[in-house]
């Protein structure tokens, strides 16, 4: 052991500079500026910011108080008829009470439709929908959303569960600001202690959500709201037509509303705890199709947000670009620079590895110090850095893999598609006319 | 006047016509069989209920038969009037039913004053009744499907003695189940039925009622989603002149099941002041007798059962 530290220390001593930054030079100009100098200055303007405006706030809540709109809490769903119970209490908890719930069954081909519709009958869900044969999320999606009534509509996945304030929180952003089309909410991993796989999503979401989406927001750059747990206009939703064909169709929605000049946000305090995959391969064929999304919304579908002389603006741009950049750039850079010291100078590996590793250990503990400032249940965090050092393994090696396969595939091979996640009558017609 | 008596068979028969225009019993010691001869149903049906109500066992057991020549002429009642007599003969001609009826009038004979020591009014002399009829006729008690009746099936002869509808229905059955309890008669099922839970009235209306409001005057509308857009909407969203076009998307839909499919129903309540949209549309039901609104679920379900004699009810019958 002492003389894996020894080694460890010789290390340091015998790093060539130039190499370093000849094989890692996007480390320090892109991924630590980008991922901690950025991300914590916005990250703590945006906190402070709110501090400052807490009687803005104040009087959101109060405007919006005042007005108590009908708000629809929208949830369509295949085969999630066990969750609903769960959902019903978690609705009744709410601050919030001029609630409407509304369930869309997809063609469920279990107890669904008569777990929910005997809910419907004892009034613990207002509306329940049902369409007998399965048409995809975003069908039940619409067919809600033409038969619901609320002012604002709330998208929800039946096996998130709301804090008792989610509801409320999640709209005061619309009294807050101006021309805002959607809200999207902050998700923690509620089943973090089942597996080490979610715990390190638990981990994953604290990062990538719960701050990363406080700066994208702040940023003006922020162009995914979660299907899990995520507030709009209905007439907003009616401008674009409701959701289109998914996988993806949260991210899809988001920019079309973006296209159309509404503002997007992000609310750190309406908090969503979502239910994550619990084993590898369950994460992995998650990951798989979330990703796809990358290249059939941003690159292929809406393509016109990259053209100048299409529907251009410059702020959709960047926020397409910094998504596409980070992601699929940095991948492919990350992959060739692999390969290139694999076949050049293997035995570099030998260095450059534990280096690299301890750069982005350093990282992401100086990330996960910025999740302190966000998340209020500050014991439970500092138990949980012992699984920090996986965490650079995790989302450096695991997720780029996950990542880059997916990206491939769709590229080449159309693969959401495939994806069984639909029915195939849609995708066939969504390929058809490149949706 | 007297009705004419011939005689057939060696058989004193009556032919009734002015007894029933008259409504008026004939003596039953003049003749051993009453042959019908009558041609207005409802006389028949009012006389037959007048022999079938008698106190008298002479008369109340009398074979009494319907001429088939007849039967055109009483139509829709032919079978409610079999089911109160013996049955029809053709030509006057009953030479098979002779031991049939010679078997009735012995009874008769040999038990026609037991009937003194009973109080006419009670349960036990109308289950005594039932108990001979069904024994000198040989029969089973056979429940008939009748659109007249309250509940849609009658056991006619037994109803038959009384002259309230209510009444009939339910102390028909309180009979029978009484002679079943008590070991005279057997039962066998034959259906089940639903009835009024106000007036026991078979005669019931459903119809789908909106959950709101109550009010059965609804629109169904299919529901259609476009694969293309993922729009979902009534076939009233996608009408445009005579084609189907997508109120999301603008293109047409062509072929049902490769560019949209139907996959349910709407309910629009036409009540103006609830129009609820609603695809599960609770059954309501109406009783045409009694005009009671209930719900499936409040109706009275009740088995329908034929019974037979028992060797207890021979028993008690020869007993008696």
């Amino acid at each position: 052991m002492m003389e894996l530290w020894e080694k460890y220390f010789y290390l340091w001593h015998i790093l060539d500079w130039k190499d370093i930054i000849k094989w890692g030079w996007y480390i320090f100009i892109l991924d630590i500026p980008r991922f901690f100098v950025i991300e914590g200055i916005t990250l703590y303007w945006s906190r402070s910011e709110r501090k400052k405006t807490k009687d803005l706030w104040d009087k959101a809540r109060e405007d919006l108080f005042d007005e108590m709109p009908l708000v629809t809490v929208l949830v369509p769903g295949h085969n999630e008829g066990k969750h609903l119970f769960k959902l019903v209490q978690s609705m009744n908890r709410q601050t919030y009470t001029n609630l409407e719930l509304v369930v869309v069954d997809d063609g469920s081909t279990d107890d669904t439709a008569i777990i929910a519709s005997s809910f419907e009958k004892s009034g613990l869900i207002d509306v329940f929908l049902s369409a007998a044969v399965r048409g995809g999320k975003a069908s039940a999606a619409n067919l809600g959303l033409r038969y619901s009534k609320g002012k604002y509509v709330v998208h929800l996945d039946a096996d998130s569960s709301l804090e008792s304030d989610a509801i409320e929180k999640i709209l005061i952003p619309f009294y807050r600001y101006e021309n805002v089309g959607g809200v999207g909410g902050n998700l923690v991993v509620r089943n973090g202690e089942e597996s080490l796989t979610t715990m390190m999503q638990f981990l994953e979401y604290l990062q990538t959500i719960s701050v990363s989406r406080i700066v994208l927001s702040k940023l003006k750059i922020y162009k995914i709201i979660s299907g899990a747990f995520g507030a709009f206009p209905r007439h907003v939703l009616n401008r674009v037509g409701g959701w289109d064909i998914g996988p993806g169709l949260d991210g899809d929605i988001t920019v079309k509303i973006r296209k159309i000049d509404y503002r997007i946000l992000f609310e750190e305090e309406a908090i969503c705890r979502t239910h994550a995959p619990v084993t590898w391969k369950a994460l992995t064929k998650q990951r798989l199709r979330w990703s796809r999304s990358l290249i059939r919304f941003r690159l292929r579908k809406h393509n016109d947000i990259w053209q100048p002389n299409k529907n251009f603006k410059i702020i959709n741009f960047l926020s397409f670009f910094e998504n596409v950049f980070f992601s699929l750039v940095l991948d492919l850079l990350w992959f060739f620079y692999m390969f290139k010291i694999l076949i050049t100078d293997p035995s570099f590996m030998l260095i450059w590895f534990p280096f690299k590793y301890t750069i982005y250990l350093f990282m992401t503990l100086g990330q996960y110090s910025f999740v302190f400032f966000v998340n209020k249940d500050k014991k439970y965090l500092f138990s949980k850095i012992i699984y920090i050092p996986l965490y650079p393994l995790y989302m450096g090696y695991y997720m780029r893999i996950v990542r880059t396969i997916s990206y491939i595939d769709e590229f080449f091979f159309y693969d959401s598609y495939k994806d069984v996640w639909n029915p195939l009558k849609t995708s066939k017609k969504a390929k058809e006319h490149g949706m | 006047m007297l009705d004419n008596i011939i005689e057939i068979h060696g058989k004193k028969v009556v032919l009734l016509e002015h007894a029933i225009t008259n409504n008026l019993l004939p003596d039953p010691s003049l003749a051993d069989v009453w042959v019908i001869n009558h041609n207005d149903p409802k006389l028949v049906k009012r006389f037959l209920y007048k022999i079938i109500r008698s106190e008298d066992i002479r008369i109340n057991l009398k074979p009494i038969f319907l001429q088939k020549e007849l039967k055109k002429v009483y139509s829709l009642s032919s079978d409610l009037l079999k089911s109160l007599s013996d049955g029809y003969i053709k030509w006057l001609n009953f030479i098979d039913k002779i031991p049939y009826i010679e078997t009735i009038n012995n009874f008769i004979e040999k038990n026609q004053y037991k009937y003194d020591d009973f109080d006419k009014t009670s349960d036990e002399f109308y289950t005594f009744k039932i108990l001979n009829y069904y024994y000198t006729r040989k029969k089973n008690i056979v429940p008939n499907i009748n659109r007249k009746s309250l509940t849609g099936y009658s056991y006619t002869r037994i109803e038959a003695f009384f002259e309230n509808k209510n009444d009939a229905y339910t102390k028909s059955r309180m009979l029978l189940r009484e002679a079943f309890l008590g070991g005279s008669l057997a039962r066998n099922y034959v259906d089940t039925s639903h009835l009024c839970k106000n007036c026991h009235s078979g005669f019931l209306n459903f119809r789908e009622v909106c959950p709101k409001c109550t009010n059965h005057n609804l629109k169904v509308r299919n529901l259609i989603h476009h694969f293309r857009c993922a729009y979902v909407g009534i076939d009233k969203d996608f009408v445009l002149k005579d084609k189907l076009a997508c109120p999301k998307c603008s293109s047409e839909l062509k072929n049902l099941g490769v560019d949209y499919d139907k996959p349910g129903k709407i309910f629009l309540c036409k009540n103006k002041k609830c129009n609820h949209e609603f695809q599960d549309a609770p059954v309501g039901v109406h009783c045409v007798d009694c005009k009671t609104e209930q719900s499936p679920d409040e109706l009275i379900v009740k088995k329908i059962y034929a019974y037979e004699l028992t060797n207890l009810g021979y028993q008690q019958v020869i007993e008696q």
